[in-house]
């Protein structure tokens, strides 16, 4: 690997980067999926009678014990099935966000669960509905809770969306296969970069969750666990 | 004018001008040059794309090409997600099963590339101790496990054929074997570090694929096609034009030649263009 | 009419039954202090008077309105009932003025500035005002006494039911809870105040009420009950409880 070889990777460097684009364009579509699917499994694993919360632990069950490329082609080629055409993003995008969902819902039930239960009764006796404690006392202490977690998963999911080319996503490593296609040379700096450009992109996500999370502080909250 | 054909072009390209033909979606793993790959722009060009191109002009349909994982192409088509895929399959009848084949439209032997200088030949790979790579789920694979594997030789399965040429250099296996044409395109881009150490007469043959059964009776039109473009000569230039050449030159040609084949739809001066436009 | 009414309650968790059949009434501006050992279903009372426990029988009036009907508005009920815990379950994620709005904001309905308006002058009530942008964690265990008390006054309740409030506190901050306390008493707040001070008890209680093994053993006015108890186990008890806790307060 000369100097030679990696001059000829900048000027693939535009293609990886819209690659990329794509893999952040699924992970901002999984992980608001997760996030919203997530919190609601947690909260019905939690406080919904027992057999809904059974069924809510039965759906993380499922979805964290069946591998991601499982999931992609179960939904890619699923839907099918029904009659339903779904684009490869899509599938992807549902496949992984409904995973990471089943992985954000243990976070937030560990959350959840760690909100003393007084401070529910507190809410309860000033009037408020059984939705309105959750809503507002325990929920946004449990978020709050939750953010060193999330920033775990978001790493980890960040990864996860290279698997979307498994049915047929053109994402950063497919753009990569592209180029080494037609140069086999470029094999071990083009994929150098590509972990290189994930490494950046962590960090920096890693770095925008830790800020939220100093924003967010609030004394007394973020020791106790 | 040439502005104008750009758009057009691009709209052919891209979206597929609705003319209110039928259109089906061809499949294929876009990263096996010459056979298909993705140029510097962007463009899917290579032999098996550009063949399915000439025949959608001759026979009055529309298609859209769709990369997708080799693994993926036959259950995709077998779902509906797509209706023929070109992407340089071997006829198999393990794969006759699932799908239908057109007629045998390549001949591919396979090839082992060894490092300069080692002085390998076929007969001193296939003895035991040698090591030998090739790419997972390829003929290749298939070939020395089935002839070379039972006289005592180790195969090293790789998941890409880059990787086996990288591992290859790095010493780890002592030749990789792929079809002809890769293996003559790894010789060529190393040029003075790999050699070609002889090629294997398998008899191997690419196909088109189909949907069990045909429903949308595609393959005579296909056939029809490729009978065709046999009996105009463009076959042979597109052979020319895509198996030799140096792989920028060829998507410069491409770039140049595609609208004859897009908007001027006339296959026969388009494989003409090409082939002049390589040689240049 | 009294301000409330609680007849006949039973409440039973497992094999145990905390409350035998307990009832009593409170007249507009009383004060009734209950008294008795542990375990002997006093929170239980507290909490079955405003169902934040279910009784499993036993009816109980908030003036003409029976909190225990069926299909009872039990939301418009409690905010009509400030409750004061044991340790304080503040909001953790609140400062104190947003512990006190909450209610106001989102039972009452109330517009912001309004809320925050009548949410400082509770915080100034109990000597808090200073510590408005104070988070739970930042205060002492007194201060979130106070709080809790404020947040509480806030919603304008018709009787406020205290569970033991100074027993979570270390011994010099019992002063300024008790203090906040015996002023409300003065200005005719309703309360029912569970707890082993007997200082208070017998300074503030209009009436006492002693408890034990799920039964009211014995109630009246505190120079009654203090000095010539019917029942020996009252005398018994207050003796033990005194000589415990002392009388300050």
């Amino acid at each position: 690997m000369d100097l030679e070889t990696w001059a000829k990777v900048v000027p693939e460097l535009p293609k990886l980067l819209q690659g990329l684009l794509v893999n952040v364009e699924i992970l901002l579509g999984l992980i608001s999926l997760g996030f919203v699917v997530g919190v609601g499994a947690a909260l019905l694993e939690v406080y919904a009678p027992r057999p809904v919360g059974f069924l809510a632990s039965a759906y993380t069950w499922f979805f964290r014990g069946v591998p991601e490329i499982v999931l992609l082609f179960l939904f890619y080629f699923g839907f099918d099935q029904f009659g339903i055409k779904i684009s490869a993003f899509l599938a992807a995008v549902l496949a992984l966000g409904f995973r990471s969902s089943a992985y954000q819902a243990q976070i937030f039930r560990g959350a959840l669960l760690s909100i003393p239960a007084g401070q529910v009764m507190a809410a309860r006796a000033l009037g408020l509905s059984r939705l309105g404690a959750i809503r507002y006392v325990v929920l946004p202490q449990a978020l709050r809770l939750s953010l060193a977690g999330w920033s775990n998963e978001f790493s980890s999911v960040l990864k996860d969306t290279t698997l979307a080319w498994g049915i047929g996503v053109v994402e950063v490593t497919r753009q990569a296969s592209y180029i080494r296609a037609t140069d086999f040379t470029l094999t071990l700096p083009l994929y150098l970069t590509v972990a290189l450009l994930f490494l950046v992109l962590t960090y920096a996500g890693n770095f925008a969750i830790g800020m939220a999370e100093k924003r967010l502080r609030v004394p007394g909250l973020e020791g106790r666990r | 004018m040439r502005a104008i054909g750009a758009v057009v072009l691009a709209a052919v390209l891209f979206g597929g001008l609705a003319l209110g033909q039928e259109k089906y979606v061809v499949l294929s793993d876009i990263a096996w040059a010459p056979f298909e790959w993705v140029s510097q722009k962007g463009f899917y060009l290579g032999f098996d794309l550009d063949v399915m191109r000439a025949i959608a002009v001759l026979e009055g349909y529309e298609i859209e090409i769709r990369d997708t994982p080799f693994d993926s192409i036959i259950p995709a088509i077998s779902a509906g997600k797509g209706d023929i895929g070109a992407s340089g399959f071997t006829i198999t009848e393990e794969r006759a099963q699932v799908i239908s084949f057109s007629v045998a439209y390549w001949e591919a032997n396979q090839a082992a590339v060894v490092r300069a200088g080692s002085g390998l030949t076929l007969e001193q790979l296939g003895a035991k101790g040698r090591k030998v790579g090739a790419q997972r789920g390829t003929t290749g694979a298939f070939w020395v496990e089935d002839n070379w594997v039972p006289k005592g030789v180790t195969l090293v399965e790789y998941e890409t054929y880059p990787e086996a040429i990288l591992d290859l250099l790095a010493g780890r296996i002592e030749a990789v074997v792929a079809d002809v044409d890769p293996s003559k395109m790894a010789v060529a881009q190393y040029k003075g570090k790999l050699e070609l150490a002889g090629v294997i007469e398998t008899g191997e043959r690419y196909g088109f694929v189909v949907r069990k059964g045909d429903p949308k009776g595609l393959l005579p039109r296909i056939e029809r096609g490729i009978a065709k473009l046999k009996a105009s000569g463009a076959w042979d230039l597109l052979i020319q034009a895509y198996f030799g050449p140096a792989l920028g030159k060829i998507e410069a040609a491409w770039e140049k030649c595609i609208p004859i084949l897009l908007v001027e739809k006339d296959p026969l001066r388009y494989a003409q263009c090409l082939v002049a436009e390589v040689n240049k | 009419m009294p301000l409330l009414r609680v007849e006949d309650l039973h409440k039973r968790y497992g094999h145990e039954e905390v409350l035998k059949g307990v009832s009593l009434t409170l007249e507009p501006g009383e004060t009734k202090v209950v008294i008795g050992p542990s375990g002997t279903g006093k929170s239980t009372l507290l909490r079955c008077i405003n169902r934040l426990t279910e009784p499993d029988r036993g009816r109980v009036w908030l003036g003409d309105l029976e909190v225990t009907a069926r299909g009872a508005d039990l939301n418009k009920i409690r905010a009509q009932i400030g409750f004061v815990f044991q340790d304080f379950n503040l909001f953790t994620h609140l400062t104190a003025l947003d512990n006190v709005r909450l209610g106001l904001l989102k039972v009452r309905r109330m517009g912001r500035r309004e809320a925050t308006e009548r949410a400082m002058a509770e915080l100034e009530r109990v000597g808090l005002k200073a510590k408005a942008s104070a988070y739970p964690a930042q205060l002492s265990g007194g201060q979130q006494q106070r709080v809790s008390i404020a947040r509480a006054l806030a919603m304008d309740p018709k009787l406020i039911l205290f569970d033991e409030p100074t027993s979570a506190l270390d011994p010099e901050l019992i002063g300024e809870v008790l203090s906040v306390m015996i002023e409300l008493a003065r200005e005719g707040m309703t309360m029912i105040v569970v707890t082993h001070e007997m200082g208070f008890a017998r300074s503030v209680a209009d009436e006492i009420v002693f408890m034990e093994g799920g039964v009211i053993v014995e109630q009246g006015p505190p120079e009654v009950l203090f000095r010539s108890p019917k029942v020996p186990r009252t005398g018994e008890f207050l003796r033990k409880i005194s000589e415990l806790y002392g009388e300050a307060g």
